[in-house]
């Protein structure tokens, strides 16, 4: 399995004045791939020429790999303020985003 | 990158997502009781007073006595005090304490003594003695109301709007208003001793005056050695009210010395006040 986030993250203004509510949202989702073995076959598969001659074509069972792709939802589960003055975060209820009192 | 966001996908993988901190316009206007202190509803706390642990929030309370904090990490925000015994948070001995929005009133030493880096920004701060008085050696004042302080009990007049009595070493008081009377509006003295200077303090962008309908005003700024030194103490960018002493009182030549002072303008006049 890997997964691949395709998500980005932003502030909702580019500058707050002061007691104003900081929201930072993440969007985008993620991309997991799985692969699993399995097999193909046994075919037979009918061939017919343009006369109309037919022959049958044997093709023996073979392992073959398949990829499931699926897209993911994706939720902040954690949020870390290592500014020097750092602000209490909240994480909103659909795990969105988050906000702190600017 | 000051914040970082986990995010988890629904298959459980994570992955960190960076943010630079986020801007934040600093007040352009003095500080009021309307920029300044509580807002919106609160709700009366019912926790402990004492804040040993680390980590602890309180947020949108109504408190009634003082508050202990030791421990580290601990944020307040959004609450309002009435307490009358000591202090309104007494935080020696704390690390990081951060106290954000709130509004204590009320009658002792101290609204609020400080630990170790603490952090007291857009609070409205009244009643006491003093409005802030720092323990530790860090700290960073910022965009505070600090007024209306009276003398407690005993009747000894000893009112600072912000009191550094040695030992600090890296402290930002900025943009606060601070209304003070009797002794100072920021006082740095060194009481404490030979091995407690005070080094390293930016006092910029203030708004420094007298509490009105006080006849006994104010020293501005004091900057005394007293019993050991201070060091490296910058005053820029503040608009003052020069008190019974002018802008600026020492007590010795090596504690002007100390003193780069810039750009500070008389509060009412917008004269330039030259260093004293």
């Amino acid at each position: 399995m890997a997964v691949t986030f395709n998500v980005t993250a932003g502030y909702d203004k580019a500058a707050y004045a002061q007691g104003e509510t900081i929201t930072a949202t993440i969007t985008g989702d993620a991309t997991n791939t799985s692969q699993s073995v399995g097999t193909a076959g046994p075919l037979d598969l009918t061939i017919r020429s343009a006369s109309g001659v037919e022959e049958v074509i044997h093709m023996d069972i073979a392992p073959i790999s398949i990829e499931t792709i699926t897209q993911e939802n994706v939720v902040i589960v954690a949020v870390a303020d290592t500014n020097a003055t750092p602000r209490s975060w909240a994480i909103s209820g659909d795990g969105k985003s988050v906000a702190a009192v600017a | 990158m000051p914040l970082t966001l986990t995010i988890r996908a629904a298959s459980g993988a994570t992955k960190q997502v960076f943010l630079p901190t986020p801007v934040v316009a600093a007040p352009s206007a003095e500080p009021n009781a309307t920029t300044t202190g509580t807002k919106g509803t609160l709700t009366t706390y019912s926790g402990s007073y004492t804040i040993s642990g680390d980590n602890v929030l309180i947020k949108d309370k109504i408190l009634n006595k003082l508050l202990r904090v030791t421990g580290r990490d601990v944020t307040i925000e959004n609450c309002r005090w009435t307490a009358s015994s000591g202090w309104g948070i007494d935080a020696e001995g704390s690390i990081n304490l951060k106290v954000r929005n709130s509004t204590i009133v009320g009658s002792g030493n101290s609204c609020i003594l400080t630990g170790e880096n603490t952090l007291v920004e857009y609070c409205d701060l009244s009643g006491y003695d003093n409005g802030i008085m720092l323990s530790g050696a860090t700290a960073t004042l910022q965009y505070n109301y600090i007024h209306d302080l009276h003398p407690g009990a005993v009747g000894e007049a000893h009112v600072d709007g912000i009191q550094m009595g040695g030992g600090q070493n890296g402290v930002l008081i900025k943009g606060n208003s601070i209304r003070s009377w009797d002794t100072s509006c920021i006082i740095m003295k060194c009481d404490w001793g030979s091995g407690s200077p005070i080094r390293n303090i930016t006092i910029d962008g203030n708004w420094l005056r007298n509490q009105p309908g006080k006849s006994s005003i104010a020293a501005t700024i004091y900057a005394y050695s007293n019993q050991a030194y201070v060091e490296n103490i910058v005053i820029s960018n503040n608009f003052l009210e020069p008190g019974y002493t002018g802008a600026l009182a020492y007590d010795t030549t090596a504690a002007r010395n100390a003193v780069t002072w810039t750009n500070n303008k008389h509060i009412t006049t917008g004269a330039v006040v030259p260093k004293p």
